[in-house]
């Protein structure tokens, strides 16, 4: 039986598909890897904020409205909320993800004085 | 049966040629579309970690040390070692340094192409130069003192 030299329509296809599933399996990868870096970025700017409501809640001082203002510009999504129960107050800070979904992190203090 | 000379014709290298021409470029773009994303991603991890110790610094410093009127970051403590200064290194380091014979300087953020004095704190400029004219930059607030 005669077999013509060169490959087949299907095994043409079956390495164009094995190429395409690799480049988007790379390509998930690279972007699920930028994706973690900038939540990371958002994880710490949250912290900051959160950070300065609770220096201020400590140490018993007004927080500035300018650098209020520019840490939330830096994390246009976040809120903030702060519970107090006695001297221990919670600041939590909530935003947006770039996957949607809602982040959180709370960090306790022993307040000074009232605010 | 005629005879089937060996090689390629010139149709079969024109279509080999041109289906190469358009598949290269594609995935020359894939390629650096990829790594561009690895290079962005690994960046936010060094920003965020810049902008974790050089906060961090920055509060003990103010906590121990009056931050000094002016543009530059500079910090006045009781004692010989003053002033601490913060500066940026020529390869984009944040360097926190005292006079000589003091602490030695350290590198507290990576990629750092600006600080300077805000209201109420100090703001880091990062950038990431991909290639001339594809550059990644990210301003970061941070609250010191009062």
């Amino acid at each position: 039986m005669r077999r013509s030299a060169g490959a087949t329509l299907i095994e043409l296809m079956v390495v164009v598909a094995l190429i395409g599933i690799s480049a988007g399996a790379a390509g998930m990868a690279v972007r699920h890897e930028r994706e973690a870096g900038l939540a990371e970025l958002q994880r710490e700017l949250a912290a900051q904020l959160m950070e300065y409501h609770a220096g201020c809640l400590a140490s018993g001082r007004r927080p500035d409205a300018a650098a209020l203002q520019r840490l939330e510009e830096s994390l246009p999504s976040a809120r903030v909320r702060v519970y107090r129960r006695g001297r221990l107050a919670t600041v939590t800070v909530s935003w947006t993800s770039m996957n949607g979904l809602e982040q959180r992190r709370s960090l306790s203090v022993f307040a000074k004085g009232s605010q | 049966m005629a005879r089937r000379e060996r090689g390629f014709t010139m149709i079969e290298m024109a279509v080999v040629t041109s289906i190469l021409a358009l598949t290269i470029p594609g995935l020359y773009l894939f390629a650096r579309t990829l790594d561009d994303h690895h290079q962005i991603g690994l960046w936010h991890l060094e920003v965020a970690d810049g902008v974790r110790t050089a906060g961090e610094e920055l509060r003990a410093d103010a906590r121990a040390a009056r931050l000094l009127p002016g543009e530059d970051i500079r910090f006045q403590r009781p004692g010989p070692c003053s002033p601490i200064s913060y500066v940026v290194a020529p390869g984009g380091a944040l360097v926190r340094g005292a006079p000589p014979g003091c602490e030695p300087p350290r590198a507290l953020a990576t990629h750092v192409v600006s600080a300077r004095r805000v209201a109420a704190g100090v703001e880091l400029g990062f950038q990431l130069e991909l290639r001339p004219g594809a550059e990644q930059r990210r301003t970061v607030f941070l609250p010191v003192g009062e």
